[in-house]
């Protein structure tokens, strides 16, 4: 670390990447970095572009203007897989678990994106199923699972790609409070292994004791970006977002 | 020891496949008559054409209703060969293969290229199928609708060309036992792996490092060149081509109905498609053929059937109603990593 300090190499920077749909804006002059090692959360009212910026990120979709810079590189070019070599994974938030396969063969899909022997992939997959807490149904079919169990395989396929940055979306999503708890405790561990999480939430209990910063969109526009404390006295993301409902506690 | 590499199945199972190997072995022995050689060639060529049809389709889930058109490239390619430079159609075979490879990784490329699946696949390989087939049709290098007679050479191994069945028999057989062979070996490699990756989730499989237009090129080549092979050894068979037969969507429909039938994804599914389709055929041909028309409908009804009871296919469909009968629930074996 003390070597590299010369050199300060950004981990991952965007800068005003925008997309459009037709003629609906999804994502507008979105600039933002983020550091190595954090935990950054990104929160928004339903519609406000977060998929989407992920998508963005990870090449799912192409940009309309603006650039993503991973390592110092540029990304925003090049497909999914490509981009998932250069160590950036993501899970869906509708999860896309291989159906017909079980964990075991779910995992190991992932784990070839480190290794190209079967037997390597096979032994990594373990220890990331045993790691998400899924060692007893390792050979369970994915499509039997229940909702937090497939939201751990999407987890753990996406970890099996040994990537540095994690888009998780909405892992959270769908879990009864004790799961989500559970899930929160997961991504610290991940993140303490040194994995950079970046992680789009509705839970606002669970993002923010989680996050180091927060990234607020509304609209496709990026309106906040702070600490937790700091975008929950934000009046404009109370306004936009978090309502009169939502008492910060 | 790798548990990967271990044999997977029991002794039990292991000698049931020798035994099965021999007794196809041994047939031509013990049959000579030649209407029911014909019969287990057609059977075979069926299976092994629905077996490379199954590498792009079942495991890879990528549906090509063209199988016919690189089927009578390999045909024409081999047969032109040996018609007007005297190349022994066991080169012009290999060479046959390679050109299907070619224009099937063009079309593969077109498709997959622009992220076209689905049902829009389905449609870009029918049309493909029908283009190869009006070329063939209106260009007189390829006979035009008449089609090409290949000369007669009596009995000889250099011109393909056998007067009795059973060579045919054992060169169909073979075929058909090494593309089996292969899809063994493919589904337990990597490759095998993204083929499925992609057959179950695409989207996931490209965000998880798979490089789904690469592994799709891949797969498609593999099952064009073995249609390829499959047309050269019909065109030798019958020593006569012609478009309506080698190039019909009948024919590729034939085709992928005994990969669907069988099982998709399944090794062995082709083969027991095939068979149960063609028996079947031949069982309503005979004993209807009486009545003109009768026992193709018969037949009809018999592949629905098949995909009403046994929506995954006979072999699964079989093994579940077998593991029903002995009571074996609860550990459910998936569809994939059945043999």
């Amino acid at each position: 670390m003390e070597k590299g300090a010369s050199r300060e190499m950004s981990f991952l920077v965007c800068e005003n990447i925008t997309k459009s749909f037709g003629g609906l804006t999804a994502v507008s002059k979105v600039s933002f970095q983020i550091e190595r090692g954090g935990i950054v959360g990104l929160i928004g009212p339903n519609g406000a572009g977060k998929t989407t910026l992920f998508s963005l990120i990870n090449g799912f979709y192409s940009l309309d203007q603006g650039s993503v810079l991973f390592l110092d590189e540029p990304i925003h070019q090049l497909k999914p897989n490509k981009i998932c070599k250069k160590g950036i994974g993501r899970t869906f938030q509708i999860t896309k678990p291989f159906s017909n396969l079980t964990i075991l063969q779910n995992v190991r899909m992932g784990a070839y994106n480190a290794t190209h022997k079967m037997a390597i992939a096979e032994e990594n997959a373990l220890e990331v199923i045993h790691f998400v807490d899924l060692g007893e149904k390792k050979d369970q079919l994915a499509k039997n699972l229940t909702i937090e169990d497939r939201k751990r395989l999407e987890l753990a396929r996406a970890l099996a790609t040994k990537p540095k940055l994690l888009l998780l979306d909405e892992v959270m999503a769908g879990l009864n409070p004790t799961e989500i708890e559970v899930v929160a405790l997961l991504i610290r561990e991940i993140n303490k292994k040194g994995v950079t999480i970046f992680l789009i939430e509705h839970v606002m209990k669970a993002i923010m004791p989680l996050s180091d910063k927060i990234i607020v969109l509304h609209h496709g526009e990026k309106i906040a970006e702070g600490t937790p404390l700091e975008i929950s006295k934000n009046p404009k993301v109370i306004e936009a977002y978090l309502g009169e409902e939502y008492q910060f506690a | 020891m790798n548990k990967l590499n271990r044999w997977p199945f029991s002794r039990k199972t292991n000698l049931f496949y020798v035994m099965l190997i021999l007794f196809l072995l041994l047939i031509p022995f013990f049959v000579r008559n030649p209407y029911i050689l014909h019969v287990l060639i057609m059977l075979f060529f069926y299976a092994y054409l629905g077996g490379a049809w199954n590498i792009l389709g079942g495991y890879t889930g990528q549906s090509s209703f063209c199988s016919a058109a690189f089927f009578g490239v390999g045909a024409y390619t081999s047969t032109l060969l040996y018609i007007h430079w005297g190349l022994s159609p066991w080169i012009g075979m290999w060479l046959g293969g390679v050109v299907a490879v070619v224009i099937g990784t063009f079309i593969g490329f077109l498709s997959f290229r622009y992220g076209i699946r689905g049902i829009y696949f389905v449609l870009i390989t029918l049309c493909f199928g029908e283009i190869v087939y009006l070329i063939v049709l209106n260009w007189n290098i390829f006979g035009g609708a008449s089609g090409i007679l290949i000369p007669l050479r009596g009995n000889s191994f250099s011109h393909f060309q056998f007067t009795s069945k059973v060579p045919y028999y054992y060169i169909i057989l073979s075929l058909m036992l090494l593309t089996a062979f292969f899809t063994y070996k493919l589904e337990r490699s990597r490759f095998g792996d993204f083929f499925i990756a992609i057959r179950e989730d695409e989207d996931a499989a490209e965000v998880l490092g798979i490089n789904t237009t690469h592994y799709k090129l891949i797969s498609m080549a593999i099952s064009c060149f073995c249609m390829a092979l499959g047309g050269t050894f019909y065109a030798q068979y019958m020593l006569y081509i012609q478009q309506d037969i080698t190039l019909s969507g009948t024919l590729s429909i034939e085709i992928t109905f005994c990969a669907i039938a069988g099982g998709l994804g399944t090794i062995w599914g082709p083969l027991i498609g095939s068979s149960v389709l063609t028996i079947f055929s031949e069982i309503s041909r005979v004993t209807l053929g009486r009545y003109r028309g009768m026992h193709l409908m018969v037949y009809g009804v018999f592949v629905v059937l098949i995909m009403l009871y046994m929506p995954q296919g006979l072999l699964p469909g079989l093994k579940g109603a077998y593991k029903k009968l002995r009571g074996e629930r609860g550990k459910q074996r998936d569809v994939v990593s059945g043999m």
